[in-house]
């Protein structure tokens, strides 16, 4: 159903003017030379770019005359040219300091073949340029180097006094659609539709990274009963086209596209909702823009308690689709595939963060996406496994059970830097509630009687006592016992309690804290010699919140003399 | 006609992969016919019978998981040439390895409902092909090993008198699913609208090739 979607999404856009129409696609321009109706050079190449990082373009965008061939010009590269547009050694006949003859005879076949004696004034600046230009002179333009580099894209043509690309001009566009519809096609029967159309043998490609194609049948032993090519997954002419097109602009997409992990994952509704445009931010909230955060802050508030915003209530049994790709050896792979109607999304989204919750300060951030979630389980980015990011997204989207790698990550983080944060008690709790069905509350329980709950408590009243005592000091019992603590409290909690009690007696409240661990301790029997997963997870859940009850307790007692 | 059998199967993993994603394989969300017809086959089939898959029971919820295989990127085709023996007939994994990765289906069962036709005059004992397949499919015989979609995903078979009630209780429009291969016309794959009514998909719904 992946490609009926697309192609409903494509007539949707089509209406709209967003994606072009057959024979035409939209792709990134990097150069414009202006040339006379002689077809002379004028001035110097013009770079289109905006430099917006290292290594990092934006690019023009035109509608460009397209067919599937070049677009997968693997095999034949130099002699399947595009018509109009192409890189520097189609257009120059150069590229670096190598002459590309064959390159710029296809080229220039190409253009005689789709305008035949057209009398364009565009057409014929740019036949006329093509016959007289020097390949070796492309060496001495200014921005040369630039235009053969890797960032270089495509070179586009403009007529000196126009303002479109030649292969903008309504005269070339006609002749190029006319020469796309002349082209011939097999018979065949579409596996869209079951009807007989012209079957495309080559499914398109799209730039993910490099070129990559989804549907793809590269080697023999991917082919079936005989079939070459395209043959084996029968898809109209009209239908490829729509479905890829549509993609293609997903792809695009600012904000229809999230880029977790090895994973491209975009998404889009049967009919246009707000819920489209909010739903990456959701996912993946950018610190960037505070105006759209706080758009999606109140919609996901709404949500959490239950309800529907106004402006999405009544899209509620409209279909939203997702689709999970990554990159797997130049063939695009489909990672997931998630079709639900509004509604359940937003189900799904306010079980999500229900799981989530946990008390927090002002500057953590209430909606963590899953790239924050993420970040917990890893020292560095690059560490993070990239097979991670799907399976969380995953689970969120389908409300199955979160993968337990999320959980042993933030516990591993947590033994090797002993910092526990708002985020990584969330990912705690969240696993522990889904995937254990364990009840765990957002805030210090007193009333809980759990071993690891109360030795988590304890344990944060015993640093307490430390720092009450001795002041700031540069380690804490926290940095020397937090993970024997929690894996083996037998063999730590003894020794700790004994230590307490010579800071309750060098500590100002000495008695408070002596109170506080008498109410824990009431409820603790004996010591466990050891403490699994689970225990350790809700071990530190339980110290991160009795820390933060500690800290408001005597914030608000000492008003005033703290700061 | 009274050729109808039932057998029900079950497996950990399926992989019924579609035609346009079957590189980097995607499966259907449930069972083709003609998987349904090889596990069948495997179990009982003589060349005078064909059989026919009227319906099939989905049993268990639709459920993905990603994974990732090692594979051949070609195939060991024999010709002239090999078979005089000039030259050995084999692939090595480690010249030719392709990682593929697979969306496959988790912990499925499904009921088979079908029955077989005569391919020709001979042995039109209708009976004895019958009981037979009933005996091999209660004793768990097979010809060779069935398979969902996949020779790694093995299949769990038994013979079925009763189909319980699937869990599903809504209709799903699964769009146009492969249905069998035309092996009498050039192997043109035909395709057929897979409607699932209240976990039921019939298999005899308007097929086109």
């Amino acid at each position: 159903m992946i490609f009926q979607s697309l192609i409903t999404l494509y007539d949707r856009l089509a209406v709209e003017n967003k994606v072009p129409p057959y024979g035409f696609s939209i792709e990134d321009i990097g150069f414009v030379i202006t040339i006379d109706r002689q077809g002379n050079l004028i001035g110097q190449p013009e770079d289109l770019r905006t430099k917006t990082g290292p290594q990092k373009y934006e690019f023009r965008t035109s509608k460009v005359p397209y067919t599937n061939q070049v677009n997968v010009r693997a095999n034949a590269a130099a002699t399947t040219p595009n018509f109009m547009v192409d890189k520097a050694d189609y257009i120059f006949g150069m590229s670096a300091s190598a002459k590309k003859d064959v390159h710029h005879k296809s080229f220039t076949e190409l253009i005689n073949e789709v305008c035949g004696d057209s009398t364009d004034e565009g057409v014929v600046a740019v036949k006329a340029f093509l016959q007289t230009w020097n390949p070796r002179d492309s060496v001495g333009l200014s921005v040369w180097k630039d235009m053969c580099g890797l960032h270089g894209k495509w070179i586009a043509f403009r007529l000196a006094g126009d303002s479109c690309f030649v292969h903008e001009r309504p005269a070339v566009q006609t002749l190029w659609s006319g020469f796309v519809q002349k082209k011939e096609f097999s018979q065949g029967v579409s596996f869209l539709d079951g009807e007989t159309h012209d079957i495309q043998p080559q499914y398109a490609q799209f730039k993910f990274g490099s070129g990559a194609s989804l549907v793809s049948f590269n080697e023999v032993a991917y082919e079936s009963y005989g079939k070459k090519k395209g043959e084996n997954a029968p898809i109209s002419v009209e239908a490829e086209f729509k479905s890829s097109a549509a993609l293609k602009y997903l792809f695009r997409s600012k904000t229809q596209r999230l880029r977790i992990g090895d994973a491209t994952t975009v998404f889009w509704a049967e009919r246009a909702t707000p819920v489209e445009g909010m739903f990456g931010q959701v996912l993946n909230p950018s610190m960037q823009d505070e105006a759209a955060a706080e758009d999606v802050q109140k919609f996901l508030e709404t949500v959490r308690k239950g309800g529907m915003p106004t402006d999405i209530a009544a899209d509620g049994e409209i279909k939203f689709y997702i689709l999970g790709l990554s990159l797997n050896k130049a063939r695009l792979a489909l990672r997931f595939w998630y079709v639900c109607s509004v509604d359940e999304l937003m189900v799904r989204l306010r079980d999500h963060f229900q799981c989530l919750e946990m008390e927090r300060s002002d500057k953590d951030i209430p909606y963590p996406g899953i790239w924050h979630l993420l970040k917990e389980t890893a020292r560095e980015t690059k560490d993070i496994s990239p097979v991670l990011g799907g399976a969380l997204a995953r689970s969120i989207l389908t409300g199955a059970h979160y993968p337990q790698n999320l959980y042993q990550g933030v516990l591993g983080r947590i033994r090797a830097d002993q910092r526990i944060n708002y985020l990584r008690a969330s990912i705690l709790k969240a696993v522990l509630t889904r995937n254990y069905n364990k009840e765990v509350p957002m805030s210090w329980d007193p009333d809980r009687k759990e071993i690891a709950y109360l030795l988590g408590g304890l344990f944060a009243v015993l640093e307490k006592v430390q720092l009450d005592a001795l002041g700031k000091v540069n380690t804490t019992i926290k940095d020397r016992f937090f993970s024997a603590a929690s894996a083996t409290p037998s063999s730590v909690f003894p020794r700790l309690l004994r230590l307490s009690q010579h800071h309750i007696g060098k500590a100002e409240y000495g008695t408070v804290s002596d109170r506080r661990i008498a109410e824990i301790m009431e409820h603790v029997d004996s010591f466990p010699a050891h403490m699994g997963l689970q225990d350790q997870g809700l071990f530190a859940i339980a110290y991160y919140q009795k820390k933060n009850d500690l800290y408001r307790k005597k914030e608000s007692k000492t008003e005033g003399e703290v700061a | 006609m009274s050729y109808g059998i039932k057998l029900r199967v079950w497996g950990d993993y399926a992989l019924f992969s579609r035609p346009e994603l079957k590189v980097e394989r995607v499966s259907y969300d449930v069972m083709t016919p003609s998987a349904a017809r090889g596990i069948l086959e495997a179990i009982y089939w003589k060349p005078a019978i064909r059989w026919v898959i009227d319906r099939i029971h989905v049993m268990n919820p639709i459920r993905f998981e990603n994974i990732r295989r090692n594979e051949m990127a070609n195939r060991v085709s024999v010709n002239k040439k090999d078979m005089e023996g000039d030259r050995p007939v084999c692939r090595y994994i480690e010249d030719d390895r392709q990682q593929r990765a697979s969306l496959v289906l988790r912990n499925v069962e499904y009921i088979i409902e079908a029955h077989f036709e005569f391919t020709s005059d001979d042995d039109r004992n209708e009976g004895k092909h019958l009981d037979m397949f009933k005996r091999r499919a209660q004793k768990g015989q097979c010809f060779h090993r069935p398979y969902f979609g996949c020779r790694e995903f093995p299949v769990s078979f038994e013979w079925c008198d009763e189909v319980p009630q699937s869990p599903f209780e809504d209709e799903r429009d699964f769009g146009f699913m492969l249905h069998d291969i035309d092996f009498e016309n050039d192997r043109t794959p035909r395709f057929f609208r897979a409607i699932m009514k209240n976990g039921i998909i019939d298999c005899a719904q308007e097929v086109v090739s």
